[in-house]
């Protein structure tokens, strides 16, 4: 079990960061950029042991599966793994330019943010993965406040109440399913809760789901996510964005699946949130004037698409494929978003689109970027985002041509904002465009993101293959209990 | 048992203290409540009738006497902390928006558009 | 209009909860008697919660700690005086 790994090294990085950088600060962003492209490498180390079907799973301090804690990943696990260690340490890399004091905190809490999000990914045990989720979040409303300015520390204070209400929600639905089964075990529960959702079960998962929505920006929980992506620093935003909604997808499968195996009758609830978030996400997306907040509203419009395609698949069985294929692109695609436009509000720091008129003229690197991830955004053939949306568009006509209608407009109105926001930033005349010179660590994640997009565009039978086999290792859960309870 | 309606009661006088009052510090303690409440919930959940408490007092005749459930206790414990941790971030970052402006009513902290 | 949404919605919790809490039942699960059979032999603690606070559930204790040390750092990060254009840091 190589990448469980991954836990323990970012947390020596998180407590070392303090200790070492206080004598010197630049130590602090190399011990981050150490840590987090070792954790690419652990993570890449354990791809051979969970394809074929196989699960990974390594028992805690050595107690056996259901008396101790258990750590499983397999094959859907591993494709967010690598996907959150790679962005992370993009993040890092990029976070270089905008962090020019208190640098010790804010890498101590990146760290500790990394933890939060690989343990949630990792966890076997439904505890377990409440308290990485409460370190994922406390980490979360520490980055918001990063500023201090009036704006940030009202956007701070208000996602804590909510979202600290929010994941009590979840100790309330662990505590429900407790007092039913009488172990927290997941594979365990699998095993005890049987097929099908009685009431109670209904409604622990019920409140569960609520606290991992409002985390992912899913309709109606999406309330917040547009004001904490205002105010945060943009590397912070960029993987709030892109890896924590997609942890929040995650843990929300996973237990639909692997632990409740919830049958068909919640399915139609899923088609029906999907669709508010895309419809809610793209018509205000078009009317927002202020950049970050239409590109958070455009990553809600995304994960709605996804939430869409899982909901779809009890009818449709390759729509699963469809939103495996959609959350890895929607990952890259937001990521590239918010570190092009990142780097404007870098200079100008305001974030108003008015004011940030052709601002980006002056910067070729930027203008492609921010192109070619506008049109991966709204589904452009030869990006990624054109393969995946092709795949949900052919499995909606099957069940409802009336959700083709939806999505094909939807996706129209994407296009359209997203050519919007590129002419006002990137083509227009500005009044004083003043040079912005960029460093290398800001061209890297930008110019790999852009051949990542293309990339996974051309070749896009790789990117359905890998979806493929995250799909058959989420639906079938008979390995999964198997490989942990052994 | 009815100390699981009494730990529901502590539950919604949490959520509605959260939802109702304006000032930041009343729904940090409605918060507080509210997880309280759960925790009470949690420990109930583990009682068994006519059983003591989980501690071994002698070797020979443990066998299998009758202990209360100790697995709930142990997550309570940990909830604890938690619960401590957002509370104390709260009042930090209460303490700075007072700062800032003048207030402490959620009514008043209008700065970000919806 | 406010407060007495919140009441509706206080109310409906309370109702769901009711619910859901109805279906306990009271069993001995085999958790339980592992707990408490191996707790003294294998841990070498009479207190059973203390067992698995520090023994059979370690992991959750560690990300408790955890969870204590983001927030340490965060209330420092947020209480102090200075803002992010004033601090001047040390580099060398």
């Amino acid at each position: 079990m190589y990448s469980f790994l991954s836990i323990p090294i970012f947390l020596a990085a998180g407590f070392l960061i303090p200790f070492i950088g206080s004598s010197n600060a630049k130590n602090s962003r190399r011990i981050a950029l150490i840590a987090s492209f070792l954790a690419i490498v652990v993570s890449l180390f354990e791809i051979p042991s969970v394809l074929l079907n196989k699960i990974s799973v390594k028992y805690m301090s050595g107690w056996m599966a259901p008396y101790g804690i258990s750590v499983a990943v397999d094959a859907f696990s591993l494709v967010f793994i690598i996907l959150a260690s790679v962005i992370g340490f993009l993040v890092v890399l990029y976070s270089k330019k905008y962090i020019t004091s208190w640098s010790v905190e804010y890498y101590t809490l990146l760290m500790l943010l990394f933890t939060g999000v690989m343990g949630v990914l990792h966890a076997g045990d439904l505890f377990n993965l409440f308290v990485f989720f409460e370190i994922l979040s406390i980490a979360s409303y520490a980055l918001t406040a990063f500023h201090k300015n009036k704006k940030s520390l009202e956007g701070a204070i208000k996602y804590l109440i909510l979202g600290s209400f929010t994941a009590s929600f979840m100790l309330l639905g662990i505590a429900i399913i407790y007092g039913i089964a009488g172990t927290l075990n997941m594979a365990d529960l699998a095993g005890t809760l049987g097929a099908g959702l009685s009431t109670s079960t209904a409604i622990a998962f019920g409140l569960i789901f609520a606290a991992l929505a409002f985390k992912s920006a899913v309709v109606p929980f999406h309330y917040l996510k547009s004001d904490i992506l205002e105010v945060t620093i943009p590397p912070v935003g960029a993987f709030f964005a892109s890896i924590v909604s997609a942890t929040g997808i995650y843990a929300i499968m996973r237990l639909y699946f692997t632990v409740f195996n919830a049958g068909f009758l919640t399915h139609h609830i899923l088609i029906l949130l999907g669709v508010m978030s895309i419809i809610l996400g793209s018509l205000m997306a078009l009317k927002q004037k202020d950049i970050m907040r239409l590109l958070a509203y455009s990553a809600i419009a995304q994960v709605g698409f996804v939430v869409l395609a899982f909901g779809m698949g009890a009818f449709v069985s390759e729509s699963y494929i469809a939103g495996i294929y959609h959350l890895i692109n929607i990952v890259f695609i937001d990521a590239l978003l918010f570190f092009c436009a990142g780097v404007l509000v870098l200079k100008h720091k305001t974030t108003n689109m008015e004011h940030l008129q052709g601002v980006g003229t002056v910067n070729p690197v930027l203008s492609y970027g921010f192109l070619i991830g506008a049109l991966a955004n709204a589904g452009v053939p030869l990006t990624n985002g054109f393969a995946s949306k092709w795949l949900i568009y052919v499995a909606s006509i099957k069940v409802s041509p009336i959700l083709t209608i939806i999505t094909v407009v939807a996706s129209a109105i994407t296009l359209a904002y997203s050519l919007k926001a590129y002419s006002v930033l990137f083509l227009s005349n500005a009044k004083n465009p003043k040079t912005i010179k960029l460093d290398g660590t800001i061209i890297f994640p930008i110019v790999f993101l852009c051949i990542i997009c293309i990339a996974l565009g051309i070749f896009y039978t790789a990117g359905i293959s890998i979806s493929e086999i995250a799909t058959k290792a989420l639906l079938n859960n008979k390995p999964y209990i198997l490989g942990v309870l052994g | 048992m009815f100390v699981n309606y009494i730990a529901a009661l502590l539950i919604c006088i949490g959520i509605y203290t959260v939802l109702a009052k304006e000032n930041l510090l009343k729904k940090i303690i409605g918060f507080s409540i509210f997880s309280n409440g759960i925790h009470l919930l949690l420990i109930s959940i583990g009682y068994r009738v006519s059983g003591v408490a989980p501690i071994i007092t002698d070797i020979k005749t443990t066998g299998l006497s009758l202990f209360v459930d100790p697995l709930p206790q142990a997550f309570v414990l940990t909830s604890i902390v938690i619960d401590l941790s957002i509370t104390a971030l709260a009042v930090a970052i209460i303490i700075q928006v007072h700062k800032k402006y003048k207030t402490i009513s959620a009514k008043k902290l209008d700065n970000l558009r919806g | 209009m406010k407060k007495t949404i919140s009441v509706f919605v206080a109310i409906g919790f309370f109702l769901i909860i009711v619910t859901a809490v109805g279906s306990f039942s009271e069993k001995k699960t085999d958790v339980q008697e592992y707990y408490t059979k191996n707790s003294i032999e294998k841990t070498g603690s009479a207190n059973i919660v203390n067992a698995i606070v520090w023994d059979f559930r370690s992991y959750d204790t560690l990300g408790e700690e955890t969870v204590l040390f983001t927030a340490i750092i965060a209330v420092f990060l947020i209480a102090h005086k200075k803002s992010i254009a004033e601090k001047k840091e040390v580099s060398g």
